[in-house]
């Protein structure tokens, strides 16, 4: 057990918990960022970034993560590499446990962002990692002179399907309604590369393979008839769930496992903040998340100072 | 038409121009000027993912990365913005340009001292931004000039890095709230300068001190410090825009979280909206917001699919 009470801890490594860190660090709060075993958040298993406003020529995810920690690190942030697994914010100090220590704080940003979402069916839990991926610029390489199909119809699936056709020879899209959801840009680009194609109106029913993936079960939505589709590789791209397993019971959650924030990032725990796709589930995007996190910082640093006065 | 015309050509103005653009949209920036109140400073070190970059390079980097995608832009200043049968009307120097929503991310200003010196030692010395200059002034002597918990909370955060903070006051009391009042002169480096007026500010390259009026004797003196924090608040130029949205009553601009005002198709982002924090990475963050909320609203109107939530998703995919 640590004795030490820190100013402030960020759990979570993503744009937001970054971006809170450098601002809280440059406040002279010397925070401390449980960053996690898989640091940096979604960015890391992003390519291109080409909205990050002040990159005209775009940046590589894991290249913008690395230049944020740096930052953040530059001007006295402490980053631990460690899963938070439990948290205790029923009293002062409150209480992160990561990695067999339990850390102190007066105050906390939950920066935890947001995971992949999976189908849920029972045959594609067993061919995950055989096959089967959520994560196409971290597995895309293995699919190599195959044809895949990636299930999705959103900026996020149109970009793994362009990130797939330096590898694959083909490249189904699998989309639930008759129009995709992505934007026109993304759209535009995907239907042009002639190793794209997408299917409307198609549901998968199983993922199909002993050992490993060999084609999907596809139901359409307006004949009701099923086929089956050949695919030595499929990626899920339909969304993502909030990380916010180990609040429960902590702080409100809604519906959907989200934390709603009560006033811009304070949550209904005082000296609890929140910022980033934890709490976001329309916008999701890296400059969102970056400028929740500097308000967080800028509150908790508020707090700070009101709660000592 | 336009499908978007942005008002204000800053930060927020160029990035939620780029994030319209990108998803196939026609866009027009007009601007007075390119930056806006980044150009105040001359070093942001504080923007994720940029080592340090002045503001005004910052503006132009995110513009240069806008126009790739298309974006276009009018120098001019806006005069008016009206409500037009399906569309709004915005003029600039005399001439009408018609979109089908607007975004205002026209910013806003700090108020000026308005002394002599001021201007010259703008960005050497003289600062309105304590978040972003403190690291600046580590172990050297400063001035707070301003008032409430505005300064207050400025001169805070300067007294974990200056040597020596001076909060000036006309009276022989600083009013602010006073929990932040109380924590503020517990610091041993900061001290009161009661009965102070700032009338001059002087130095050779930076700053090197000022000239003050005893309120009282009415007597003259000259003040050492390195650097001086105005703390009056910001000036916004809402005027253009009053007897269309609601304001609030330092004239900025009301919105909700997806960045709305109080007029559908009139959307704002940036320094100029009534959020209280004023940054770069801020006002970035919520013109993306705006521009997304922008674009759904318009797909929206259009009979189209706007920007689903995962939410949605969810449960298309349950059923």
């Amino acid at each position: 057990m640590k004795s030490e009470i820190h100013k402030l801890i960020i759990i979570g490594s993503g744009p937001a918990g970054l971006t809170a860190a450098l601002y809280a660090a440059r406040a002279n709060l010397n925070p401390l960022v449980i960053g996690g075993l898989t640091f940096g958040g979604q960015l890391m298993i992003t390519t291109e970034v080409e909205n990050f406003p002040g990159f005209p020529k775009g940046v590589q995810g894991p290249e913008l993560m690395q230049a944020m920690i740096e930052q953040a690190e530059r001007f006295g942030a402490k980053i631990i590499y460690d899963d938070a697994t439990k948290v205790d914010f029923s009293h002062k100090p409150f209480k992160v446990s990561a990695g067999h220590e339990d850390h102190m704080a007066e105050s906390v940003i939950i920066a935890t962002g947001a995971s992949s979402l999976w189908l849920g069916l029972p045959s594609e839990e067993r061919l995950r990692g055989k096959g089967v991926s959520s994560c196409a610029t971290c597995d895309g390489f293995f699919f190599k002179g195959k044809e895949v199909a990636v299930i999705g119809g959103g900026d996020a699936a149109l970009e793994e399907a362009l990130y797939l056709t330096k590898f694959a020879t083909k490249v189904t899209v699998l989309n639930r309604s008759d129009k995709l959801r992505a934007s026109k840009i993304m759209q535009d680009r995907a239907l042009a590369n002639p190793k794209i194609g997408v299917l409307y109106n198609k549901t998968v029913e199983e993922f199909l393979g002993a050992d490993y993936l060999t084609g999907l079960r596809i139901k359409d939505a307006v004949s009701g008839q099923t086929e089956e589709l050949p695919a030595g590789g499929t990626f899920v791209a339909i969304g993502h769930k909030p990380n916010t397993e180990i609040f429960k019971g902590q702080i409100t959650l809604d519906a959907k496992g989200y934390i709603e924030p009560t006033d811009q990032t304070k949550t209904n725990v005082a000296g609890i903040f929140v910022a980033g796709d934890v709490r976001d589930y329309r916008y999701r995007q890296a400059v969102t998340a970056a400028g929740m996190g500097c308000m967080a910082a800028l509150d908790a640093e508020k707090y700070l100072h009101m709660d000592q006065g | 038409m336009n499908d978007v015309i942005i008002v204000g050509a800053g930060v927020a103005g160029w990035t939620a121009s780029l994030y319209l653009a990108r998803r196939g949209l026609k866009v027009l920036v007009i601007g007075k000027d390119v930056g806006g109140q980044a150009n105040y400073t001359d070093a942001i070190e504080n923007y994720p993912g940029v080592e340090e970059i002045g503001g005004l390079e910052l503006s132009r980097q995110i513009r240069k990365q806008a126009e790739k995608h298309g974006v276009e832009f009018l120098q001019g200043e806006v005069g008016a913005l009206k409500a037009g049968p399906n569309c709004f009307v915005t003029s600039a120097y005399g001439r009408q340009y018609k979109s089908a929503a607007v975004i205002l991310a026209y910013g806003k200003t700090p108020q000026d001292l308005g002394i002599p010196g001021e201007e010259q030692f703008k960005g050497r010395g003289v600062s309105y931004c304590a978040t972003c200059d403190a690291p600046l002034f580590k172990n050297k002597v400063v001035a707070v000039v301003g008032i409430g918990d505005i300064a207050a909370d400025c001169a805070l955060l300067l007294s974990k890095s200056a040597k020596k903070i001076l909060v000036l006051s006309k009276t022989d009391k600083f009013v602010a709230h006073p929990q932040l009042s109380k924590a503020l002169f517990k610091k041993p480096n900061v001290e009161l300068v009661g009965f102070a007026q700032v009338q001059e500010i002087y130095g050779d390259q930076t700053v090197k001190g000022m000239k003050l009026l005893n309120t009282r004797t009415e007597t003259v003196s000259s003040l050492a410090v390195d650097g001086i924090f105005v703390e009056l608040g910001y000036v916004v130029n809402s005027q253009m825009v009053a007897n269309i949205v609601k304001l609030d009553d330092r004239r900025q601009v009301i919105v909700n979280a997806d960045q709305q005002t109080s007029v559908l198709g009139i959307f704002a982002a940036g320094d100029c909206t009534n959020r209280n924090y004023k940054q770069a990475v801020i006002s970035a963050g919520e013109a993306a917001t705006a521009a997304l909320a922008c674009y759904d609203w318009l797909q929206q109107a259009q009979g189209a699919a706007g920007i689903t939530s995962d939410w949605t998703q969810i449960k298309r995919i349950k059923n």
